[in-house]
């Protein structure tokens, strides 16, 4: 290179940018192909899947911008192929594949990881691997998302660390296997060829990268980068100031029991290190829904102290340092063998997250958020098409309010905290590729948004009508123990699943699966919305106004709850009478 | 005595270029007049035709009457449309469905920033409104349209004097006659309404996506119709006689009435000119395959040109909002000659993509500006002429600018000044490689078949380091560089694109059927080109099919010949496109076709461009002056050249300065420059 900096084994800041503009735009042409090749609504419409480069010796080097829960599992993925196969033994076309959350560093069973290494000149120099939600995975219900699973053998398929290919030679006896116990082979199928896809790309950019810049740069480079995440990291740890922080409270239920779950956290903040503890929190439960595998539960603390971070650049194993995460064996953030895990992963994770930020919210009131409306909200629909008398799997995560903040609402109608990037399918999408499903209503939640100075986000319904019979599986959270305001702001209004609505078969679902539905039915699907921040008293009265002019709250709303008298008919504020509320 | 003008409306300038009748380009440069855009056409077009008569020495005399083709771009759209200077419009939505544009995609594309706040809706909930109807995805009807509704909700939006509405149904894309209707029965109730149907301006799946094209074409009806109904009222009193012509964000033009009628199809004019007339240039010089840079103040628009075509885009997004229209590909990225460079917290060098923007711009402008940008470190470099910026309109402030990049760049990073500032520019010029390879990749291209055309404002005063990125091989800096896009518009063609959607697996398809489809789609755009004035033997169609395997959503675009169709020969063609793209292809798969399209072209007959032949008595080219530039932290005795001296053949050894009123050329030592007859500028590394 033209420059080097004072140290012979470093690179100069400029030379480092210009390694990590070639290491992202692989990683980016990873998530092309992968999106662009795939067959299921959930790769190709949702973007639920997560490309990354890992250095010779497996340490995280960069991942794209994407999913925030994939980026900080990846890491457990790698730890657990190089146990079984050391990168030692490991040949150029090598492919491995892993599911298990348990013995491969999984995160859920649908979440199919594949990991394949490049080699330049001889050696190993780069790992590439990425993970992809399957529609379905096997397992007791129809998607794989079971609220109330009581083990692992109901939640789908496990896929220990398996060697796919050896030296470009597919096993295609284990694709056999593995499409043999899905429901949705055929989109497996396709999605699983361009997961395969996506490494080839790896390898070949990577491969014309190297012939450029070649590997002893990007060795060195390599290193520097994961100290500069590091750095990034514990500067914006320094700005919290020291202290231990806690907060404790309660998630709904488990799937299989509706008895609360007790959670609690404590943070601590010395210098530039943060330990996150969740101590406290109650015993692993029976049912799914209550369980945060342990992957998780450190993949989503990670993503917290991104979310405090300034991480535009993505993570990589430098950023992970400053952060120590505990969970007592056994506990709900840290399940046993065989525990059910998929559901409690966006029930469990997404509450992990809000936990941290009502105990920091005292010390840092400026970088946190009123409550969410909680999990992924997933609901799953399955059964035969009538058309073709094929199978069908309906799955989709569904977006709700986020809470309101320091100096604005929040969000209206967004994927979950641990979501990212990941979008919603079109209706008209999604009643191409499940005909069985007519959409009839997809809107706003009026009044389902916490109240405040700044309020919270607003959650969305969505009405199905079934045109034939099916399945369901839901999985809820946030209905009993609601969106939490900030600072004096109000909760939002919690979630809920209704089906046939307004009728004497009126049901009503939060955490259920194996459902049976009838043809003909509705399915009423409510996110909840995100909790206030700051007193409502204290909110622009003229917003009021415009969110009455927007049938999103009624005119007593504004009355009672804002202190905002407003003309009935024309929405204009009265002032006077305002003020009169107000000072109350 | 005919001639060609083009007026290309950039945010600080507009651009105007003449070609009179002798083949002679005739440049000009006048103020950009936000707020009243019209003002700045029109003294442009006076100045412009100023310089035609002295620089003819009085020889050619030109007024409007004399200007055959007026081609514009519609900046008025995009400026409205980021400033949301929009009309009070509405929105008609099936029952059930009017927060669709406000819910979007759902996704949070900052994943990790708490504090991003999703875009407010283009139309507010309470003027968005919804009519019980519904269509399946096959076209079926399920629920009639409820006419009565529609007469109630025209007499309402009327009495709201609401005149601009879009509608967008479930489905309409699948059938559009509950659409239509609504129109026809609306109209009758409100006919001074303009009414923009989703089907007529996007015949497309996805609903977001959809309503948002609608929504952006309805409410940039008002503005593009009384922009251009002013212009060209006051073009007709200036003697302009034939109709004026607007640039299409396809690279093709229509006319300003069918432009009053699909705006959105005009939102990126002006960078696709720059594209458009790249490509033309690129075809003169014999370059087939070009990547496009167009470098200004505060970013960079890239384009592509494959086998002399310029690629397109079905789908781009504007501020967050989708338009469903073909583009030419632009990808634009925060780098430009003021972005600013900055140490992040973890004490790594960035630049951009924050901007010092036109105000108050680089240190160096002396306009208020201390942060240290891209132009910055070229001064500290000694690339630009203080004296000679803007052809000496502007004297550049040397002292402030080294001043801002030691103390904000040099003495965090430990290095000197001079390091500092070579450091910014590897770093701006790392990330545009980075784009350029994310834009060629991704279509399967090897950038090392590809030459860089860089142009813009700023384009060749990085050309030197964009070549030492190793990306491509060839740099070219076009003459004219900041006119381009203006000539871009001079050379484009007439052009209409049809899509239809047909969803059919190969296997059970019709081909006569198809073939009778594509020919129908052939009609339509002869038709309209006709109508345009152009006559059938100017008219061009290609036939493309879109086509995937069964169960991928994204399709690969399949040129086809229409008189004969042979399904083993496409699906073999897709076969290797697929490999192309991305590496492999399932040929056991089953193959299916999407949407069947028909580009129709009128060709219109290309300017030639001024030539500049080879110097009959091989004299040297001799630098008119040299000054002391840094390379590689030393240094360098460096000659400076006029771009008035340069002639075809010429060759420049690194390293030089190319200097232009307008722009610099800079060429590293280790570089040298070929000059052709037209007086672009090659940049390659020395053997």
């Amino acid at each position: 290179m033209q420059k080097q900096a004072s140290r012979p084994d470093a690179v100069d800041p400029v030379t480092l940018e210009v390694v990590r503009a070639g290491l992202t735009s692989i990683i980016s042409e990873m998530s092309i192909t992968l999106k662009r090749t795939s067959y299921s609504t959930i790769l190709r419409e949702i973007n639920d899947f997560s490309c990354v480069l890992f250095d010779g010796t497996g340490r995280l080097l960069a991942q794209a911008e994407g999913i925030p829960i994939f980026n900080g599992s990846m890491n457990f993925v790698i730890e657990a192929v190089i146990e079984k196969y050391p990168l030692d033994v490991m040949k150029p076309g090598d492919i491995y594949l892993s599911n298990d959350p348990y013995t491969a560093g999984g995160t859920h069973k649908n979440d199919i990881n594949v990991v394949m290494p490049i080699f330049w000149e001889g050696e190993l120099v780069l790992l590439a691997a990425n993970k992809a939600h399957h529609l379905d995975i096997g397992g007791k219900d129809p998607g794989s998302w079971s609220a109330d699973a009581r083990n692992t053998y109901q939640e789908g398929l496990c896929l220990p660390v398996i060697k796919l290919a050896t030296e470009g030679v597919m096993n295609d006896a284990i694709v056999e296997i593995l499409l043999a116990n899905l429901r949705t082979p055929e989109l497996s199928r396709g999605d699983f060829a361009a997961q395969i896809a996506s490494l080839k790309t790896a390898e070949l950019r990577a491969h014309s990268w190297l012939e450029k810049h070649g590997s002893e740069l990007l060795k060195i480079a390599g290193e520097e980068l994961i100290d500069h995440g590091e750095r990034l990291v514990r500067a914006a740890i320094q700005a919290i100031p020291d202290g231990t922080y806690k907060a404790s409270g309660f998630a709904d239920g488990d799937g299989v029991s509706d008895e609360p779950i007790p959670i609690a956290v404590a943070v601590t903040i010395k210098g530039g290190d943060i330990e996150i503890d969740f101590a406290g929190s109650g015993e692993q439960r029976e049912g799914a829904a209550g369980n945060c595998h342990w992957v998780v539960t450190v993949s989503m603390s990670r993503q917290t102290v991104m979310f405090l971070t300034d991480t535009a650049l993505g993570g990589n194993e430098g950023s992970y340092r400053p952060i120590t995460v505990k969970a007592p064996v056994g506990s709900v953030y840290n399940p046993q063998y065989p525990a059910p895990v998929t559901t409690g992963m966006g029930n469990m994770g997404t509450r992990l997250i809000e936990l941290v930020f009502i105990a920091l919210s005292e010390v840092i009131p400026e970088e946190v958020i009123g409550g969410t409306f909680g999990c992924f909200s997933c609901m799953t629909l399955g059964g035969e098409e009538p058309d073709s008398g094929g199978e069908f799997v309906h799955f989709e995560c569904y977006s709700g309010g986020w809470g309101g903040r320091a100096h604005a609402d929040g969000n209206t109608a967004t994927v979950s905290l641990g979501s990212g990037d990941a979008y919603n399918i079109p209706i008209e999408v999604m009643e191409t590729t499940t005909p069985v499903l007519l959409c009839e209503k997809f809107a706003l939640q009026p009044r389902s948004a916490g109240a405040g100075k700044y309020r919270g986000g607003f959650g969305t319904e969505i009405d199905y009508r079934t045109l034939g019979d099916a399945e369901m599986a839901i999985a809820l959270d946030r209905e009993r123990f609601k969106p939490y305001g900030l600072f004096g702001g109000k909760e939002g209004q919690g979630s809920e699943l209704l089906i046939d609505p307004g009728t004497p078969e009126e049901q009503w679902h939060i955490r259920s699966s194996g459902v049976k539905i009838k043809a003909g039915s509705v399915i009423r699907h409510r996110t909840a919305g995100g909790g206030g921040y700051g007193d409502p008293h204290e909110r622009d009265p003229a917003l009021v106004a415009i969110d009455y002019r927007n049938e999103l709250i009624t005119f007593e709303d504004a009355r009672d709850i804002y202190g905002v008298a407003l003309d009935e008919k024309s929405g204009e504020i009265d002032e006077d009478k305002t003020n009169a509320l107000r000072s109350s | 005595m005919s001639a060609r003008l083009a007026a290309d409306i950039g945010g600080t300038f507009t651009d105007l270029v003449v070609l009179d009748s002798d083949g002679h380009l005739h440049v000009e440069k006048t103020s950009s007049t936000p707020g009243d855009f019209k003002s700045g056409v029109l003294t442009g077009v006076t100045k412009v035709l100023d310089a035609v008569e002295r620089n003819t020495q009085g020889k050619m005399r030109l007024t409007l009457g004399d200007v055959q083709y007026f081609v514009h771009g519609a900046t008025v759209v995009l400026n409205a449309l980021i400033e949301r200077k929009l009309p009070t419009a509405a929105l008609v939505t099936s029952a059930g469905f009017r927060d669709v544009l406000e819910i979007m995609r759902t996704n949070n594309p900052y994943m990790y920033d708490l504090k991003w706040v999703k875009p407010a809706p283009l139309i507010p909930r309470h003027l968005r409104f919804e009519v019980r109807e519904r269509v399946r995805h096959t076209g079926e009807v399920l629920t009639p349209l409820d006419e009565k509704a529609v007469v109630e909700l025209a007499r309402e939006i009327k009495a709201r004097s609401i005149n601009t509405i879009a509608v967008c149904f479930i489905h309409a894309y699948a059938n559009p006659l509950h659409e239509r209707r609504f129109r026809e029965v609306f109209l009758k109730e409100h006919p001074d309404c303009v009414v923009v149907i989703s089907s007529d301006v996007a015949p497309e799946i996805r609903e977001f996506e959809r309503t948002s094209t609608a929504v952006i074409n309805a409410s940039t009806v008002p503005i593009i119709s009384s922009y251009l109904d002013d212009l060209s009222a006051e073009l007709r009193e200036r003697e302009l006689k034939r109709e004026l012509y607007v640039m299409q964000s396809n690279g093709g033009i229509i006319t300003a009435s069918t432009a009053r009628l699909f705006p959105a199809r005009t939102v990126m004019s002006g960078p696709s000119g720059g594209v458009v007339g790249a490509q033309y240039l690129a075809e003169r010089a014999g370059v087939q395959n070009a990547v496009t840079i167009d470098m200004g103040g505060t970013s960079s628009d890239m384009g592509v040109i494959s086998n002399g075509h310029a690629l397109t885009v079905d789908e781009s997004r504007i501020d967050g909002w989708p338009i469903m229209a073909p583009m030419i590909e632009i990808l634009a990225i925060g780098a430009g000659g003021g972005s600013i460079a900055w140490i992040d917290s973890g004490g790594a060098l960035r630049v951009g993509p924050q901007s010092a923007g036109a105000s108050p711009g680089p240190v160096c402008y002396g306009h208020g500006g201390d942060e240290p940008t891209v132009s910055d470190a070229c001064v500290v470099l000694n690339r630009l002429n203080p004296d000679y910026f803007l052809g000496g309109e502007m004297t550049l402030d040397t002292q402030s600018a080294e001043h801002a990049v030691a103390e904000k760049v040099a003495k965090p990073l430990g290095l000197s000044t001079q390091e500092a500032a070579e450091g910014v520019i590897r770093v701006v010029t790392a990330n545009m490689a980075k784009a350029i390879r994310s834009i060629l990749i991704a279509r399967g291209h090897d950038p090392r078949d590809f030459t860089l055309m860089a142009f813009g404002g700023a384009g060749g005063m990085v050309a030197a380091d964009l070549l030492r990125t190793g990306e491509v091989t060839k740099v070219m800096v076009p003459n004219n560089p900041g006119a381009l896009c203006a000539m871009g518009m001079l050379s484009t063609d007439f052009r209409h694109d049809f899509a239809q959607s047909n969803v059919t697996a190969f296997d059970n398809a019709d081909w006569g059927e198809v073939a009778k489809q594509l020919g129908s789609l052939r009609e339509r755009g002869v038709e309209r080109l006709v109508e345009e004035g152009l006559s059938e033997k100017e008219i061009d169609c290609s036939y493309v099919l879109d086509v995937r395997y069964v169960g991928q959503d994204h399709y690969l675009r399949v040129y086809v010949d229409n008189e004969n169709l042979d399904p083993a020969e496409i699906r073999e063609a897709f076969n290797q496109l697929h490999e192309k793209t991305y590496g492999y292809s399932t040929p056991e798969f089953d193959v299916e076709m999407v949407n069947l399209r028909v580009f129709a072209v009128g060709k219109v007959g290309r300017p030639d461009l001024p030539t500049y032949p080879a110097r009959a008595d091989r004299d040297e080219l001799a630098a008119k002056d040299s000054r002391k530039l840094i390379f590689d932290g030393a240094a360098v005795e460096t000659a400076v050249y006029g771009i008035e001296q340069l002639a075809d053949g010429d060759r420049l050894e690194g390293p030089c300065v190319v200097e232009d009123p307008r722009s610099t050329i800079v060429i590293a030592p280790e570089q040298y420059g070929t000059v052709d007859q037209f007086r672009n500028v090659t940049i390659e590394n020395r053997p």
